[in-house]
């Protein structure tokens, strides 16, 4: 009823614009035709959906799927609704069956995808993500540790309007080179390159809430493991994608006393990465070069040349050891997170075409060397 | 052509045979029957008594012409002119056995005093504006143009009752085919009667049926000046207090005479907020269509929720919520527009206020609607030319259709006709959309932001 109101209206009013239109064209008027005949087709209001703020996708008791939405009632209080169904449309579909509005997915600020989900093929489980014209692709994404649904909830019940604020805790987290800046576009791109594997924030909850964990590694689109924080801090700077800032607590004696720990903040860094197929064996070696303020260092003997010097040489070492462990976990893994394989791709081809990358990428050397440089000790001298 | 006293009485009898304000009077003088006849609501009494009537009686005979006090004298012996004189304050005497009448300039001078015209304020500079007699605005124009280059010159419009034109314009600076042209044009005019200079104006336009402007009125002495000294021309007409001014570019009425007095800086500021207020004024109801309509993706996460909110409870579709606030607005500024100020302040109070808050609490409109109307319709007023704030009133209409049934899509096609149009639009010759189209890098120093002075004497381009 209202659809056709408006549509009586607006060719009304094209009738009356073609009118005042009308000397302009000479007297062509039935060019501005199709305005009054198309009315408004591919209208969707915005007080006609039921925006979806945060999508969690899980397997279902029965079926394939059980998305777990986050909508907003009338007052914008956020709540959850689930729905089943074979595919993620499905699912859709089934929730619209219990709302009155049509549900809109063009806000989602959120895809967190459970654990046990993500062991499947990411393309079988974010495809209506991609082929809907309207869906945001800028959404965030994370891998949730245990089911999206419990997350979800414990969110919802500890903190009921903060929910639809859950991309913020990811976004927080990449500027602290805690996760890598990847959204559902993003990804996209990942998940049909076969030089490349994909690397999405991890998240799981705590006594006092959400939080972000590291990173979830993928193998061939499936999850094979996880990285913590601090390790994934060094992956992202091994991989040249630092966020703000990145900060690191390293120990500069023996034990971990307090007053024997750095924190230094790595305010620039640097990556290069060298690959060099030699005797049909790949041999990657990756200098990263930071530089970094220092944030706590109760020793404070910073003002001496000699001392910063050898505590430079102290810190690249431990990074460096710290590197090695994060990349021989990426191995372990078979998770390409580097993208050496788009290096082969590019530059060494014929050898690449030669090459079945998912058996040969663990057994490839990857040498990090980390070089740290403080150069900025604080305003305390 | 000899008539006698008695014919010509009797002509002019004729001629204002309904006018009861037509006077003559009969004396006798040097023996003989002398008629003073004049038209007593155009002229001075005192005057025609003083310098007529009195001398007349007193001397009873001796030479005419010395014992009118009177200056300012012409003789004809046409009756048709004589009758066009008289409707224009002179008073006429006539002899018997002469054929020549006399007119003498008697007129009476009730006039309007100089004041600043109240729809174009400037803050600083010459507060002069223009009043209903030619005279006295040419006399205003000369006085701020000392220069013997100021041509002015007269035409009549108006085949039954006739309306003096002045075309002034800078004879060097002025393209001699403009003026040619827009000589042609006036003296192809065939209407019985000009009320105003606006009459003119539609006359001698290329595009009548094109939305904008295509000379710029005015009734500032120093805007008229400063745009004569662009070699641009003017037209006055007697009984108005406007000039129009051609031919002008678009940007031409996004300038005032203010920006010249100020620092470059505030100057250039100013400018671009006013071209800016152009695109918020006709697009920005459109854009609010279009999003909540059809791209609700684009507003930002923090807006969503508060907007949605908002549209959620109306019950109208966007386009129909926007035309009913802004044929509100319209209707609050037609009413307040031409009522006495106390009333028309009362308008805007009931209006603004009572109006826009209870519509918002009743659920008509939402509120963030009320506060695009708002912003849209202080914008149109920003533009420091009338003619231009009423096509900015109209342009918004169609624009918020078309984004009502393509979203941006719409709003990009209204825009590009738009675009289109004003490319194409020529006055007199001259694009209306210069230096932008054609483009000319030099003059787009003055048209969105203010080059200085100095530089504007170096390179000034007129037409």
């Amino acid at each position: 009823m209202i659809a056709r109101f408006e549509v009586l209206m607006s060719s009304i009013l094209v009738i009356l614009m073609g009118l005042i239109l009308f000397p302009l064209f000479k007297g062509n008027v039935l060019y501005l035709l199709p305005i009054g005949i198309s009315g408004s087709w591919d209208q969707t209001l915005l007080k006609d959906v039921r925006l979806i703020l945060n999508t969690g996708l899980d397997e279902g008791p029965n079926t394939n799927m059980r998305t777990t939405f986050v909508v907003v009632d009338k007052k914008s209080l956020p709540r959850l609704m689930y729905a089943d169904g074979y595919t993620a449309r499905e699912t859709r579909g089934n929730l619209a069956k219990q709302l009155t509005r049509v549900p809109d997915t063009s806000k989602n600020r959120l895809v967190a995808i459970g654990e046990k989900m993500a062991k499947n093929k990411l393309v079988t489980i974010l495809d209506v993500f991609y082929r809907d014209p309207k869906s945001a692709l800028s959404a965030k994404i994370a891998i949730i540790e245990g089911e999206a649904k419990d997350f979800l909830a414990r969110e919802h019940k500890h903190k009921p309007n903060l929910i639809v604020n859950l991309d913020r805790q990811v976004i927080s987290a990449e500027k602290a080179t805690i996760v890598p800046i990847v959204n559902l576009q993003s990804i996209l791109k990942l998940i049909h390159d076969p030089g490349q594997d994909i690397v999405i924030p991890y998240m799981g909850p705590e006594d006092s809430g959400g939080v972000v964990k590291g990173v979830a590694l993928f193998s061939n689109q499936s999850l094979a493991g996880f990285l913590s924080d601090s390790e994934s801090s060094i992956y992202l700077l091994l991989a040249g994608q630092m966020g703000k800032t990145a900060t690191f607590s390293l120990k500069t004696k023996k034990n971990k006393a307090l007053g024997s720990l750095i924190t230094l903040r790595v305010y620039k860094s640097k990556s290069h990465m060298k690959l060099t197929v030699l005797h049909h064996q790949a041999h990657v070696d990756i200098q990263v070069n930071m530089q970094a303020q220092v944030e706590e260092f109760p020793q404070n003997h910073l003002s001496d040349e000699k001392n910063v010097r050898s505590l430079n040489e102290l810190i690249s070492a431990e990074m460096t050891e710290e590197a090695v462990k994060v990349v021989q976990k990426l191995q372990q893994m078979n998770c390409d997170a580097l993208g050496i394989g788009r290096q082969l791709i590019a530059f060494h081809h014929d050898y690449w075409k030669t090459l079945d990358w998912d058996s040969v990428y663990p057994t490839i050397q990857i040498d990090p060397h980390v070089h740290v440089k403080l150069t900025r000790p604080g305003i305390i001298n | 052509m000899h008539h006698s006293i008695q014919d010509v009485r009797t002509y002019f009898q004729a001629e204002f045979a309904s006018a009861n304000d037509f006077i003559i009077h009969t004396l006798t003088w040097n023996q003989k029957p002398i008629d003073i006849v004049y038209v007593a609501t155009l002229v001075s009494e005192e005057m025609i008594q003083d310098g007529v009537l009195t001398p007349l009686n007193h001397t009873k005979q001796g030479q005419f012409l010395q014992t009118i006090g009177l200056g300012q004298m012409q003789v004809t012996c046409l009756l048709e002119q004589a009758v066009d004189a008289l409707l224009r304050g002179f008073c006429v005497i006539y002899f018997d056995d002469d054929s020549d009448l006399y007119l003498f300039h008697t007129p009476s001078s009730f006039q309007r005093s100089i004041t600043e015209p109240v729809n174009e304020k400037v803050l600083g500079n010459s507060h002069e504006g223009f009043i209903e007699r030619l005279d006295i605005n040419l006399h205003l124009i000369r006085k701020k143009v000392t220069s013997k280059q100021l041509a002015i010159r007269y035409v009549h419009v108006g085949l039954e009752a006739d309306t003096k034109l002045a075309i002034v314009y800078m004879d060097q600076l002025a393209n001699p085919d403009i003026v040619a042209e827009i000589e042609k044009r006036i003296a192809d005019i065939r209407i019985d009667y000009i009320s105003s200079v606006g009459i003119v104006e539609q006359f001698i336009e290329d595009t009548p049926y094109s939305p904008f402007p295509q000379v710029l009125s005015t009734e500032r002495v120093d805007r008229v000046s400063a745009n004569l000294m662009e070699g641009r021309i003017a037209l006055l007409a007697d009984g108005s207090s406007n000039a129009i001014i051609l031919p002008v570019s678009f940007f031409a009425f996004y300038q005032s005479p203010d920006d010249y007095n100020l620092h470059i800086l505030n100057g250039s500021f100013f400018r671009l907020l006013r071209v800016s207020s152009f695109f918020i004024a006709i697009t920005l109801p459109a854009v609010y269509i279009a999003v909540v309509s059809f791209h609700f993706e684009t507003i930002p996460n923090e807006l969503v929720l508060p907007m949605q909110n908002a549209v959620l409870d109306i019950p109208f579709p966007p386009i129909m919520e926007a035309m009913l606030m802004e044929l509100t607005v319209e209707l609050i500024r037609e009413a307040g527009l031409r009522l006495h100020s106390a009333v028309g302040q009362m308008i805007g109070v009931v209006g603004g206020l009572v109006i826009g808050d209870a519509i918002v609490r009743v659920g008509l409109v939402s509120n963030i609607m009320i506060v695009v109307v708002a912003l849209t319709a202080i914008s149109s007023f920003v533009v420091p030319s009338y003619e231009f704030r009423e096509t900015l009133r109209i342009l918004r209409f169609p624009i918020m259709i078309l984004s009502a049934s393509f979203g941006f899509l719409g709003i990009v096609f209204g825009l590009s006709i738009l675009l289109i149009h004003m490319c194409k639009l020529e006055v007199l010759g001259v694009p209306y959309f210069y230096p932008l189209s054609p483009l000319n890098w030099k003059g787009l120093k003055d048209s969105f932001i203010r080059s200085s002075i100095w530089q504007k004497l170096t390179d000034d381009c007129t037409f």
